[in-house]
């Protein structure tokens, strides 16, 4: 991607680098467009075009940074300056040395494969496909309120540095929302495709791929069933969770608790901390030998598959959970060196966009399948539930203590899936939840997700994160319903 | 800035074509930050960005797109045209719009806050360094935010204000942490030292063993800061927009049908109080005066031009969200330097963490303590609690469990930075409640 029509990034970043100075440069060209149908009626269509740099310069020990939609020549060099000025500022007081840091080793491009462009269907029979999935999650008078929209993500990013490093990514991703209201005199309940975990990498593929066409009639079927059904029960008993609640079940109480940059205190102040310690990497039992965790960059159709971090580190899959054991943390190259293991640096040092600084998130954080059919996860429960689809959740600045509550909820009686329940939610805590792990779903039941929404960072920074989960079977978990 | 962004309003005009009509709205920053960890500095630098949405209408149809731009007009002629092209294009394929509302009526007007933003050291200095065994944490974020609207029709709406705001945090060995916040115009070095002196004072008693409560309900105290965190979740969920309430969906609507919170209980919208913009995105003014809640019974609510649209009522200017960008709630009479002593034994919270709705019903939220939680014995503060889970009603903790209300207000700035800086904030009292329920 040239920000000029006749120069490179890499040419860029050498005319710009202040002298004496290490230099980088990350471009992001972010283009967005999205469609919604609401109650039949097509709200304005909206699209976006988010372009600027982030120029980052090393000066002696000190790093300062300066983000700028002016990607001028003139205004990219007048950045590099105020990054130096802010390198200077940090002088004697950064949290390492800076010249030390770990810089992208290789140059590179990676992309994906996208089978159906979204440029290649008009906007008309977009439209027309959402009010035809808004219609058909009308499928009773009680559905008051239904919304269907799809937004499509497209991001190009540029690094170069001073190294003559020079690396290009591009992601498209495309994000299906559906959601149905259902309504009497006494209550309201919602249903939606997966509570918002339903992000994938690609083309208008992805809408085959996940049965966007058919989910409606499904959605406003389970919301009128939600709707109508008794109170989830109150006790502890043996649950089986469902991909789609996997997904927050993982990204919460493992994903989060592993961030290497929460262990180091970056984010004490905002997102918070973690229960883990650096000395229980390679020996603190997370749960049974089925467990097995892993971040992967190359599954196809998850939203953070790719080849580079936004530090430009090579992806590669890597264990964090190995048989139940505590592997290592999530943490990109500057994270690893920081705690005196930077064997362990993965590609998950990433921006939401130029005007944000890379620091450690999950990429496609994955538990792996196990080898249980979804009918043998359930027939082992005499009497519990089924959840899934997140709905509410809450868990502490330690990623301890959690509260999670789903969509959908079933009693499973004697082996077999029973009746719906509403209002259904679970506790628990992290390590004593994951060592109740009593079985793993196959293969078949393991789904390929993606949310879109992961916060955390000071600035923030809202980013994708990939999940690909299968059903779970748990025991002995605090289950609740209406009064918590 | 100002003349900039109407200059490329004036340049969108020229851009129409017969029968089209464009909003324009900006948000920009100039921002300089420094993220401090273990008392250093992790990352620290400046952000200038320029976001323009443009909404173009046509024969009741809308479509709008964004764009960031350079700040230079001659640079940026070429892609707002191609996006004016593009917009004109295809509004005349989408279907009519049945609730697009009218354009605002034709205003011109500025707000324009004024004072000193710190240097980079001096940002530096507000919030590194160490206190005693403590480590400090967090994010000094400073410089000017700007807003503006503009219409084909002639609106012309201008917002400027700089804004410091030192998000600090002291981190004991054992665990403990206290929270600091300042925020102001004008910087002010000595008044946030005394905001962190403050917090660093709240460091013996973080210090001490924990003693952390069984389940049960609890008298406590609750910080300005933990009431705006319990809030947050009814006014996401639609707890005060009018469209909301009107399917049942948001977690007030029994407020807005019978149900009675607390006769002293009283909210308003009030952008003068907090210093945000007195115009949202789409120009029209925003709510201001609006009763919210008076003497505990749900009154006015949050209608946006397109529910007013879509159900025949008259707009009160809020935004498409329907949410509060300055909700205010009345104080009370009593002394928050007596909270201690009025709990006896319970609980005294700064903060509830990581708040979500549990339930609809009853506006049910559930979160945990962070930073300043203490356990009250013979009314005193005795201990620090460590993490519990709280899980209770809003409308009960705001209703029968409510037994007083602080009689100091706060100043709550919305320290959210995602996507870019916010003006919008809550001025809020604290409150003494019975029974919070505590689960775990």
């Amino acid at each position: 991607m040239n920000v000029t029509p006749t120069m490179s990034a890499e040419q860029l970043v050498g005319r710009i680098a202040p002298r004496g100075t290490w230099c980088s440069l990350r471009i992001v060209r972010t283009t967005a467009e999205s469609f919604a149908v609401r109650d039949d009626v097509l709200l304005p269509p909206s699209c976006s075009e988010d372009f600027g740099a982030m120029v980052t310069v090393v000066d002696g020990q000190e790093m300062g940074l300066a983000a700028t939609s002016d990607l001028s020549e003139a205004g990219l060099y007048q950045a590099a300056r105020v990054a130096r000025e802010w390198a200077h500022a940090a002088a004697g007081r950064g949290v390492l040395d800076f010249s030390a840091a770990p810089r992208p080793l290789r140059s590179g491009s990676w992309s994906h494969p996208v089978e159906q462009p979204w440029e290649s269907c008009a906007r008309s029979d977009i439209i027309e496909r959402l009010k035809n999935a808004c219609q058909g999650l009308k499928t009773d008078d009680r559905i008051i309120r239904r919304v269907a929209s799809l937004r499509r993500v497209r991001t190009e990013s540029t690094i170069a540095t001073t190294d003559d490093i020079q690396i290009e990514q591009v992601h498209d991703r495309i994000v299906p929302w559906l959601m149905a209201v259902a309504s009497d005199d006494e209550d309201v309940q919602s249903r939606s495709n997966g509570g918002r975990s339903d992000a994938q990498l690609g083309g208008l593929e992805v809408l085959e791929r996940i049965r966007f066409d058919d989910l409606p009639q499904q959605i406003g079927s389970d919301a009128i069933e939600i709707l109508l059904s008794p109170d989830c029960p109150t006790g502890v008993m043996d649950v089986v969770i469902g991909p789609a609640q996997m997904v927050l079940q993982v990204h919460e109480s493992i994903g989060h608790a592993l961030e290497l940059d929460r262990i180091l205190g970056d984010e004490r102040n905002y997102a918070g901390t973690s229960f883990v310690k650096i000395s229980d990497f390679g020996s603190l039992r997370w749960g049974p030998e089925i467990l097995n965790v892993v971040i992967d960059p190359t599954v196809e159709g998850e939203v953070c598959s790719a080849g580079f971090d936004d530090e430009g580190l090579e992806a590669k899959k890597t264990p964090l959970i190995e048989a139940g054991v505590l592997r290592r943390g999530i943490g990109g190259a500057l994270s690893a060196q920081r705690l005196s293991r930077p064997e362990d640096a993965i590609a998950v040092s990433r921006a939401c966009s130029w005007n944000r600084p890379p620091i450690d998130r999950m990429a496609n954080l994955n538990l792996e399948p196990g080898d249980t059919s979804l009918d043998d996860l359930i027939a082992a429960v005499e009497n519990g539930v089924w959840l899934d689809a997140n709905s509410s959740w809450s868990i502490d600045d330690r990623r301890w203590k959690f509260q999670f509550g789903v969509e959908d909820a079933r009693l499973i009686e004697n082996g077999q899936l029973a009746g719906r329940v509403k209002e259904a939610g679970y506790r628990s805590t992290t390590i004593p939840f994951w060592q109740s792990l009593a079985a793993v779903g196959n293969r078949d039941t393991w789904q390929v997700r993606g949310t879109p929404n992961c916060g955390k960072g000071e600035p923030n920074q809202m980013v994708f994160v990939g999940h690909a989960m299968p059903a779970c079977r748990f025991r002995d978990l605090e289950v609740f319903g209406r009064e918590g | 800035m100002q003349s900039w962004f109407y200059d490329v309003s004036e340049y969108l005009d020229s851009l129409l074509s017969e029968g089209e009509q464009i909003t324009v709205s900006f948000a920009g920053e100039v921002t300089g930050f420094a993220r401090i960890s273990s008392g250093c500095v992790r990352q620290g630098g400046s952000i200038e960005q320029r976001e323009l949405t443009i909404s173009l209408r046509k024969d009741g149809r809308e479509i709008r797109s964004s764009v960031m731009l350079s700040g230079s007009l001659q640079t940026d002629r070429d892609a707002l045209r191609a996006i004016v092209d593009r917009l004109s294009s295809a509004v005349a394929d989408l279907p009519v719009d049945p609730h697009l509302p009218d354009l605002p009526d034709t205003v011109t007007d500025e707000q324009r806050g004024q004072g000193r933003i710190p240097v980079p050291e001096e940002l530096i200095d507000a919030i590194a360094g160490d206190c005693g065994d403590a480590q400090t944490c967090g994010i000094a974020i400073t410089g000017t935010m700007y807003r503006g609207v503009a219409t084909s029709t002639g609106l012309r709406r201008w917002y400027e204000a700089p804004l410091t705001v030192i998000d600090g945090s002291m981190h004991l060995p054992g665990g403990g942490a206290t929270k600091w916040v300042w925020t102001g115009e004008n910087w002010n070095p000595s008044a946030a030292r005394s905001s962190r002196n403050h917090a660093e004072s709240m460091l013996e008693i973080l210090a001490r063993d924990v003693q952390t409560p069984p389940v049960g309900s609890y008298r406590a105290w609750l910080e300005p800061a933990a009431l705006d965190d319990l809030l947050g979740p009814v006014v996401w969920n639609g707890g005060f927009s009018a469209k909301a309430i009107m399917t049942g969906s948001s977690p007030l609507a029994p407020i807005y049908d019978g149900t009675r919170l607390d006769p002293r209980v009283c909210f308003r919208e009030n952008p003068e109080a907090i210093g945000v913009p007195k115009f949202g995105s789409h120009g029209h003014p925003s709510p201001a005066g609006l009763d919210l809640v008076a003497a505990g019974v749900g009154q006015e609510k949050f209608i946006s031009p397109r529910t007013a649209m879509e159900h025949g009522l008259t707009h009160n200017g809020a935004s498409s969200g329907e949410y509060p960008d300055a909700l205010e709630m009345d104080p009370g009479d009593f002394d928050p330097a007596s909270a201690c002593a009025q709990v006896g034994d319970g609980l005294w919270l700064s903060h509830v963490h990581y708040t979500n709705l549990a339930a609809r019903e009853g506006a049910r939220v559930t979160g945990v303590t962070r930073w300043i939680a203490l356990r009250v014995k013979d009314g005193e503060a005795v201990a620090p609690v460590g993490t519990v889970r709280i899980d209770d009603s809003v409308i009960r903790l705001l209703g029968e469990g409510l037994i007083d209300i602080g009689s100091r207000t706060e100043l709550l700035t919305n320290l959210s930075t995602y996507g870019s800086r916010s003006p919008e904030g809550s001025k809020l009292p604290g409150i003494l409640v019975e029974g919070l329920r505590v689960v775990g």
